[in-house]
């Protein structure tokens, strides 16, 4: 029974519906290469880019989601650079990776300033005067990407550049000896204070280190 | 009020700076105020944080310590359970009212016999074992789903700037 039923219905189906179902996957595989295929080609050459309109192939998604990875760089940047490759996610992760910031678009737009640090303000009394700036950049290459970051790294926000070269030849068992454990507030926060620097530059040296091998 | 949290706040400070503990640093940013704290946080050994000085402000609320106070990363740092402006999103870090996860135990959250020293242990273990079920940082848990490499290269190098390097 069923069998004498079912044919006639199917062959019903496949002549009302063929032809639009056809026109259907048509406009479907156009889209999906057009959107989703072509990027790996326009990729190709910078030159393309400017020949077709690029902005189509950016999508939202893709600047949010670098935009959650790389809080510091601004959204017009990650938008420039995604319209040159053409809206490559990958490549444009890979670039920050190995530059550590992307180029602002030359259209006028706002740019970051650094951020003043909670920290920052409150923590310079006490700490030594005179720090080298010279030989801070020249001893972290990676400070020359300034104005893209949001956040300075910890030796710069400490002015602790100038015991980084002495504390290199000294060992940190001596540190906590020297202090006498008084529990006043104030030399509490003496030693607090000189723990967390030399925290910091016990984790600099462990990561010199580590980068050495 | 404040003034009971503040006697609670200064004894933690004198526990943490007479027992040192390994790879944790916290006390006021300026001796006026006690209820706003930086502290440190070394990155766990043997995940892509390791070597890595994590630094964080910690806001305390009035009635410390019967509500929690809350962290915010000062770096940058990439991690499923951080939002992306730096706000930490753990279970210790929640009263036991709210649950925006609905997944914690009370036991784990946050409680008046909790404290600074734990938050920040509960923080370090976080680093290594990242709870992808948490949708703090959405794409941060996707990458770490799904692009392992990916997501371990930019802990590596968000490590590195955390000392300069």
């Amino acid at each position: 029974m069923s069998s004498s039923t079912s044919p006639p219905s199917s062959e019903d189906m496949a002549g009302s519906i063929g032809i639009p179902q056809l026109i259907l996957c048509a406009i479907v595989a156009a889209l999906v290469y057009r959107y989703v295929l072509s990027p790996s080609q326009v990729s190709g050459g910078p030159g393309s880019a400017n020949g077709r309109r690029p902005r189509a192939t950016v999508s939202p998604d893709a600047i949010e989601a670098l935009r959650a990875m790389f809080p510091q760089i601004s959204v017009a940047a990650i938008r420039w650079d995604l319209e040159k490759n053409g809206g490559s996610v990958e490549s444009t992760t890979e670039k920050i990776l190995t530059d550590g910031f992307l180029p602002e678009p030359p259209a006028p737009v706002i740019r970051q300033t650094p951020s003043p640090l909670p920290g920052a303000a409150n923590t310079q009394p006490g700490s030594r005067p005179g720090t080298t700036r010279p030989q801070a950049t020249a001893s972290s290459p990676s400070s020359s990407s300034g104005p893209a970051t949001g956040h300075t790294d910890l030796i710069t926000r400490y002015n602790l550049y100038s015991r980084l070269e002495a504390y290199r030849h000294e060992s940190p068992a001596e540190q906590p000896a020297a202090a006498p454990k008084k529990n006043d507030k104030a030399s509490l926060f003496l030693r607090g204070r000189e723990r967390r620097d030399v925290m910091i530059l016990e984790a600099r040296k462990k990561m010199e280190d580590m980068l050495r091998r | 009020m404040a003034a009971k949290a503040v006697r609670r706040l200064l004894s933690e400070y004198r526990e943490l700076i007479n027992n040192e503990t390994d790879g944790i640093y916290a006390g006021p940013i300026s001796e006026d105020n006690f209820m706003l704290w930086e502290c440190l946080i070394a990155g766990p050994p043997d995940t892509p944080f390791e070597g890595g000085m994590y630094s964080a402000t910690l806001t305390f609320p009035d009635d410390y310590p019967l509500s929690p106070p809350t962290l915010k990363f000062t770096c940058d740092i990439l991690h499923p359970n951080v939002y992306p402006d730096g706000t930490v999103c753990i279970s210790i870090l929640h009263p036991p009212g709210d649950d925006p996860n609905m997944y914690e135990s009370a036991s784990e959250r946050w409680s008046p016999i909790q404290s600074v020293e734990k938050v920040l242990l509960s923080v370090m273990s976080m680093l290594a074992e990242p709870n992808d079920e948490s949708g703090a940082n959405v794409d941060a848990s996707k990458m770490f789903r799904e692009d392992r490499e990916q997501y371990e290269k930019i802990v590596r190098r968000c490590a590195r700037k955390t000392v300069g390097l």
